[in-house]
């Protein structure tokens, strides 16, 4: 699919190359006779294009003057593609001496500019179509030997290679097995880009009168003398224009669709990356009843492009969280409670699409607003107020451009605040417990420590007195003894904040207990349990549940036990309970649906059948 | 940084002295003898004689390299040829037209190219995004001479609006920019192309960052993110493609120049190839490359402006 991308360009660049071959065999008029009676005469039956300056014909001048121009621009580009992929290979292959000599040249080579270093060849040998691919290749050689100089290093240090030559293989007989297919794919960019750039560079000499000489046929001479009869004939000067810009086009093209078909990242559609603003649900809101707490989020369902069809990775999640509390959301790595989270501010990936359900605010008014049908304009005034986010990697989470006071200052401001923001920037660094604050406020991200960056990502996040904190494993990327102290200021700050409700989204049972009221546990994109979390984790009333406590070295468990099995693919689920296949209480009936969501006790739910005999 | 400036320059010192070798080189082991292209066929012995001495030309390869160097690092790059004058005099003259006009035309390119590869990347894959990537294609395919001449032809000779010739001669301010309109458009164009491309591919890249979230997650507002988050770490990628391309812009300058009668570096580099005036082009292209390495020089100096990470080590 992506491969028809090329069609275009290919015919286009293969249609030129043919033309230009069969040249002299078409039955086309001969491109040097002259006619002086003929002279600028517009199209004709036998001249279908008009005649030139000298009577010649203009199309057969056109189609001849393609074959000279790209014979010396292909002819120049391989003899400079083969000198300049064998200096890059020797010059990251053998290093040192050889990697000085080949590599510098090519800095000294690439330091001229190329017209001029042309202009200077051709000046010293004279023009000529021998001349004129001898200087092309030397322009382009260098830009091939660093190709092929940086795919032979990175070739070089791959573990693979490293491995082989360590188990004494030759190194030069590895390095040139896995150095082709490294280095096809840039070279054959470099290439059809280097016959574009040597079209343009070969028809500037020849229109300057240094490169084909006339009377052959060639479109910057064509260009040359169509110029000193432009204001009577300026249709002359279009052909080869347009013939010469074309195949350059064409050229480029190819080059373009290659690179797209080689690296597909900068293709594809929508806003990109997270930019993206995904759409407002446009079903009708299931109209229950305005709920008790801040956050009520209810059936919500995420899904994914799969490779057949639409994967639901989210489905049907129900969650309450009251003001004041905290609820940690738990699970392995892609079980989605990471996904659950960004949906209630807004900011999933491009990839993820919400398909139903409904994520219902309380706000400071006491209405009920559904965030996933609140228009992108309303949201964003709740994003960084009422709603704020914790990200998990505090070093690229922080735009490296902006000093700390900056950062802070953008969120105050987003939210209407004027004037000189200083003290509150400072206030907000106390609190979060940076050191110096007034000087802390001058620095750039990379001038502090992990943990004190996460601690500037909480004062960003508490700068307007948020109702809701989402917080996605904020200490996941920190060193434990910094995890301690972040922990200790969430929860400092939420006693500062009264009434702060925080939705903590983590993998480690141990912050689990440190920091929540009450736990939600997701596996596979469903929520398998929810309850206070001192009677979860005394009592589980799910078997995965049970199966994650007794994994955890900080558990109350005896000995650890790993869960068997893996978690399954996002496209094939299991058709009923989707813990079943690595679950040691799962009986025939677990498979034959998904199971309904049982209510042990009041506050708490479980979604496995087998709940009662779990006491 | 002081460590960095040193290596830095000490690289653009053994590229000029590299350059310098090269062109001694090339000129002195080609065949033909300057005195008798200066004087032509019809000269004496005794006049060729006199001339090759006044040039240096009798001395040992050596001696005319050493004496070479040492002038080249005092600024003196010899006479010319044909006009006898100093080569620094004649490359002095018009410097300035072709300084005003590639920066004039690195100018216009930026401010047209930055946002319409930002436009692009916000739109991707929509029809904004299609028009401004196929218009980039189109214009980074354009020769810089068919640029040049269909300007020159359409607005100039079929519409009137610019003058044919933008030779000097100009009074007014008004009537300067009009001289200068069309050659920098035809350059800016061919610009303008290169800089919306990595605009777009580095605005793509850095929009898919983090950070970019993290602004969104303040409730920053889309113009904000995209022109000041997204843009401020792109500036980087611009910086180093639009540096890369100052050479080509130098190159396609001479052409320009030459296609609108414009005084400058491009008429006088021709003049001296048609006249083989040796001394003049050896000068001519030891101060191009003086451009080209001070302004790889300026880039990197550049990065440590835009980005506050890069140490220079």
């Amino acid at each position: 699919m992506r491969g028809q991308r090329l069609l275009l360009p290919g015919v286009l660049v293969g249609g030129m190359l043919l033309v230009a071959l069969a040249g002299p065999l078409l039955p086309i008029a001969d491109p040097v006779r002259q006619d002086v009676a003929g002279r600028l005469t517009l199209s004709s039956a036998a001249h279908w294009l008009g005649q030139d300056e000298f009577g010649r014909d203009v199309l057969s001048r056109l189609i001849i003057g393609a074959r000279v121009s790209l014979s010396i621009a292909v002819v120049s580009t391989v003899l400079g593609a083969v000198v300049g992929t064998l200096l890059g290979i020797i010059g990251g292959y053998f290093r040192g001496l050889a990697e000085m000599v080949t590599m510098r040249t090519a800095e000294i080579v690439l330091c001229f500019p190329p017209l001029l270093l042309a202009l200077l060849v051709v000046t010293l040998l004279g023009p000529g179509a021998a001349t004129l691919i001898l200087c092309l290749a030397i322009v382009f050689t260098p830009a091939f030997a660093r190709v092929a100089y940086a795919a032979t290093l990175s070739v070089r240090s791959l573990d693979y290679v490293t491995a082989q030559v360590a188990l004494g293989k030759p190194a030069a007989l590895i390095l040139w097995r896995t150095l082709l297919p490294n280095i096809a794919p840039p070279l054959i960019v470099q290439l059809s880009l280097t016959v574009a750039a040597a079209l343009l560079l070969e028809s500037g000499l020849s229109f300057l009168g240094l490169g084909v000489v006339p009377p052959a046929p060639s479109w910057g001479l064509m260009i040359r003398g169509a110029r000193t009869t432009m204001e009577h004939a300026p249709l002359l000067l279009l052909w080869p224009c347009l013939a010469l810009t074309g195949a350059v086009l064409a050229l480029n093209l190819l080059c373009d669709r290659l690179r797209e078909v080689l690296d597909p990242r900068g293709s594809g559609s929508g806003r990109p990356g997270f930019l993206r603003i995904f759409p407002t649900l446009r079903t009708p809101s299931p109209n229950s009843a305005a709920p008790a707490g801040l956050l009520a989020v209810r059936g919500l369902t995420l899904e994914i492009a799969g490779p057949h069809g639409p994967v639901a990775v989210v489905r049907d999640v129900s969650l309450t969280l009251a003001a004041g509390e905290t609820l940690a959301l738990v699970g392995e790595s892609g079980s989605g409670k990471t996904l659950t989270a960004l949906t209630a501010i807004g900011l999933l990936p491009s990839t993820v699409r919400v398909v139903a359900g409904e994520i219902l605010y309380t706000d400071r008014q006491g209405v009920a607003r559904d965030l996933l049908r609140l228009p992108e304009k309303d949201l964003r005034r709740l994003r960084g107020k009422d709603l704020a986010m914790i990200f998990q990697d505090p070093s690229s989470s922080l735009n490296p451009l902006l000093r700390v006071g900056a950062h802070l200052e953008e969120t105050l401001r987003a939210h209407h605040a004027t004037g000189s923001l200083g003290a509150r920037v400072v206030e907000l660094l106390r609190q979060v417990g940076l050191p110096d604050p007034p000087r802390s406020a001058q620095l750039y991200p990379h001038e502090l420590s992990g943990g004190q960056r996460q601690r500037v990502m909480i004062a960003a996040a508490v700068a307007n007195h948020p109702r809701l904190l989402l917080a996605d494993e904020p200490t996941t990327a920190l060193d434990v003894t910094v995890q301690a102290q972040i922990l200790e200021l969430l929860a400092g700050l939420k006693q500062a904040e009264g009434g702060l409700g925080m939705l903590f989204v983590t993998h480690n049972l141990a912050v689990v207990a440190r920091i929540s009221d009450r736990v939600a546990v997701m596996y596979a994109g469903e929520l398998v349990e929810e309850g206070p979390v001192a009677v979860v984790f005394a009592q589980p009333r799910h078997p995965y549940t049970a199966a994650l406590i007794a994994s955890t070295p900080e558990g109350d468990a005896e000995r650890l036990t790993a869960i068997p099995g893996t978690v399954p693919q996002s496209w094939a689920m299991p058709p009923g309970c989707r813990f079943a296949p690595r679950c040691s209480m799962a009986l025939p009936i677990c498979d034959d649906g998904p199971p309904p969501v049982a209510m042990p006790a009041p506050g708490r739910s479980t979604r496995c059948l087998r709940w009662k005999e779990m006491a | 940084m002081v460590s960095f400036l040193a290596k830095r320059l000490g690289f653009a010192v053994i590229t000029l002295f590299c350059v310098l070798t090269l062109v001694f080189l090339l000129v002195r082991i080609l065949p033909g003898d300057p005195a008798l292209v200066i004087l032509g066929d019809q000269a004496s012995p005794e006049s060729l004689m006199a001339l090759r001495q006044r040039l240096g030309l009798d001395q040992p390869l050596p001696v005319q390299y050493a004496r070479f160097l040492m002038q080249s690092v005092q600024g003196d790059l010899g006479r010319s040829m044909i006009s006898g004058r100093p080569v620094m005099d004649e490359i002095l003259t018009v410097l300035p037209y072709t300084l005003e006009l590639t920066m004039a035309a690195l100018l216009l390119g930026a401010l047209l190219g930055v946002p319409a590869g930002v436009w692009a990347a916000v739109k991707r894959g929509r029809t904004p995004d299609y028009i401004l990537r196929f218009l980039s294609l189109v214009g980074l395919s354009l020769p810089a001479f068919v640029a040049a001449i269909v300007l020159l032809m359409v607005f100039a000779i079929q519409l009137r609006w610019f003058p044919v010739i933008s030779a000097g001669g100009a009074n007014t301010l008004a009537e300067r920019l009009r001289q200068m309109a069309l050659p920098t458009l035809a350059l800016a164009l061919i610009m303008m192309a290169y800089i919306t491309r990595v605009t777009r591919s580095a605005m793509l890249e850095v929009l898919s960052q983090d950070f970019i979230r993290t602004a969104r997650a303040k409730g920053a507002s889309p113009s904000r993110v995209i022109w000041n988050h997204a843009l401020g770490n792109c500036l980087i990628p611009i910086t180093t493609v639009v540096g890369l391309y100052l050479g080509i812009l130098i190159g396609n300058s001479v052409l320009t120049e030459i296609v609108f009668s414009r005084p400058g570096l491009g008429k006088l580099i021709l003049s001296a190839l048609t006249q083989r005036d040796y001394t003049l082009l050896q000068g001519m292209i030891v101060i191009y490359t003086l451009m080209v390495v001070v302004v790889n020089l300026l880039t990197d100096l550049t990065y440590g402006f835009l980005d506050p990470r890069v140490k220079y080590k």
